[in-house]
C-alpha cells in the first residue's frame, strides 16, 4: 500500500467532493503538490487501463466522475435537471459580478428575475448574504457543477467585449 | 407592422428573455453593429413591433413597455439640438447610455452560452453514486433556509375558509403525478403541489393513493411528519 493508493481510497470513499484539507488531515506529511502529482498518476493509470472515470479537481477538493463519454448511459438512470437560458443568464451575471443584489440582476438583464433566482437557490448554485439589499453569490456546489476551481478560472469578461468589438 | 421583402411578420415575444434580447435582435437583423449603432430606425422598429401587438391584443409584459417609454425618451433626446443637451448635463450621450446597456447584456448572454457549454456536472459527467439515487437534501446556508420558511408559510398562510372550496379532480392529480412520474423514479407531495392550498394537498394524497392502490406506485413515508414521496412501480 503506498500513499497513492491511499488518495484513492479516500476520494473512493466519498461520493461527492473530498476536501484537500480533509485528505491532507488523514495522511500525514503530504503536501498539496504531492497530492497533485499523485492524482494526475492515478488519472494516468485510468487512462492507460481504459477506466470509465477519472479523479477530478473541483472547488477546494477532489471527486470521482464518469467520463464524459458514458453520460448518454448514466442519463437513462436519472434525467438531468436542465436551466432555462434565463436561469443561465442570471448564473452568469452572479458569477461575474457577484455578490449582487436583485436590482443590479435585473438591470443588467433589463427583466425581472425572480423565478430564475428561485430556480437557482433550489439547486444550490447560488446562496444569499443576509442584509439590506439581500445579495447573490455563486456556491461551492457551482464550481462543482461547472468543472471550475474558482472563479477566477471564468473566462474574463472583457475578452466578450472585445470579441464584439472586432465584429 | 413590420414589412419584410413585401410580407408582414410579427414577432413572438415569448422567444425573446426580455426587451434587451429583443432590441439586440433588431440590431443584427438590420446588420448594425453595437459599436456604431444608428439608434433611431432601431428604437422605430422596436416601438412598432410593440404597437402591433398591443393593437393584436397581446398581453405585454411590462419591461416590453418600460423600454417602450425610454426609447421614446431617448428618441426625444436624439432630436433635441445637442447644445441643449451639453448645456444641462455636461457630456449626457443617452444613446451611448442604451449602447453600453446593450453591450453589457450581450457580455452576460454570451458569458452565460459559454458557462452552458462546459461539460456539466449531472449533464455530461456524473459524480459517484448520483445514478440511480436521490440526492440527499442538504441544508446549504442562508439560501436553504429561506426556501424553507417561504415553503412553510406558503403552506400556513391560509387560515381563513374559502366558503366555495375548490375541489380538485383526483383524476386530475393522478394525471399530474404520472406525468411527473414520467421522467423519473420518485417525486415528492411537494412537487405535486403547485398552490399549496389545503384542498390541493389532500387532492394530491388522495391520487397518490388511487396510484397507489392500481399498482402504479407506492408511497414512502420516512418517519413521522418527514416528506411523502410517490414511487413509480
Amino acid at each position: 500500500m503506498n500513499t497513492r493508493d491511499i488518495v484513492e481510497a479516500l476520494v473512493f470513499s466519498t461520493s461527492g467532493t473530498l476536501r484537500i484539507k480533509d485528505i491532507l488531515g488523514a495522511i500525514p506529511g503530504v503536501s498539496v503538490e504531492g497530492l497533485e502529482t499523485m492524482v494526475n498518476e492515478l488519472n494516468s493509470i485510468y487512462h492507460e487501463t481504459g477506466r470509465s472515470f477519472l479523479i477530478e479537481r473541483v472547488s477546494d477538493g477532489y471527486m470521482f466522475v464518469s467520463r464524459q463519454e458514458y453520460a448518454p448511459y448514466i442519463k437513462t438512470l436519472q434525467e438531468p435537471a436542465k436551466l432555462s437560458n434565463a436561469a443561465m443568464e442570471v448564473l452568469a451575471v452572479i458569477a461575474y459580478k457577484g455578490p449582487c443584489s436583485k436590482q443590479t440582476i435585473d438591470g443588467i438583464r433589463g427583466v425581472d428575475s425572480s423565478s430564475s433566482l428561485k430556480s437557482l437557490l433550489k439547486h444550490e448554485l447560488i446562496d444569499i448574504k443576509s442584509g439590506k439589499p439581500m445579495m447573490y453569490f455563486t456556491t461551492n456546489r457551482f464550481l462543482e457543477v461547472f468543472g471550475l476551481n474558482s472563479l477566477a478560472d471564468l473566462p474574463d469578461i472583457s475578452q466578450y467585449e472585445e470579441v464584439f468589438s472586432e465584429e | 407592422m413590420i414589412h419584410e421583402q413585401g410580407r408582414e411578420f410579427i414577432l413572438h415575444l415569448s422567444s425573446f428573455e426580455g426587451p434587451l434580447d429583443l432590441l439586440l435582435y433588431l440590431i443584427e437583423k438590420n446588420r448594425f453593429t453595437l459599436e456604431n449603432l444608428e439608434v433611431c430606425p432601431i428604437i422605430d422598429q422596436y416601438l412598432r413591433h410593440i404597437e402591433t401587438l398591443r393593437r393584436l391584443d397581446v398581453s405585454l409584459a411590462g419591461e416590453f413597455l418600460d423600454m417602450a417609454s425610454y426609447l421614446i425618451w431617448l428618441k426625444s433626446c436624439l432630436l433635441l439640438p445637442v447644445n441643449a443637451l451639453e448645456s444641462e448635463e455636461g457630456e449626457f450621450n443617452p444613446a451611448r447610455e442604451l449602447q453600453e446597456m446593450l453591450m453589457a447584456y450581450r457580455a452576460i448572454k454570451q458569458a452565460s452560452r459559454d458557462l452552458s457549454s462546459r461539460p456539466l456536472l449531472f449533464r455530461d459527467r456524473f459524480p459517484k453514486g448520483s445514478g440511480a439515487e436521490q440526492n440527499d437534501v442538504a441544508f446549504m446556508g442562508m439560501g436553504s433556509l429561506m426556501q424553507a420558511i417561504n415553503a412553510i408559510r406558503a403552506r400556513t398562510q391560509k387560515y381563513v375558509m374559502n366558503v366555495a372550496a375548490i375541489r380538485f379532480s383526483i383524476q386530475d392529480m393522478m394525471k399530474r403525478i404520472q406525468t411527473l412520474l414520467k421522467g423519473k423514479q420518485r417525486v415528492s407531495l411537494d412537487e405535486v403541489i403547485q398552490k399549496g392550498d389545503r384542498m390541493e394537498t389532500i387532492g394530491a394524497l388522495l391520487a397518490g393513493l388511487e396510484l397507489s392502490k392500481s399498482s402504479f406506485a407506492r408511497l414512502i413515508q420516512r418517519g413521522l411528519f418527514s416528506m411523502i414521496y410517490i414511487v413509480r412501480r
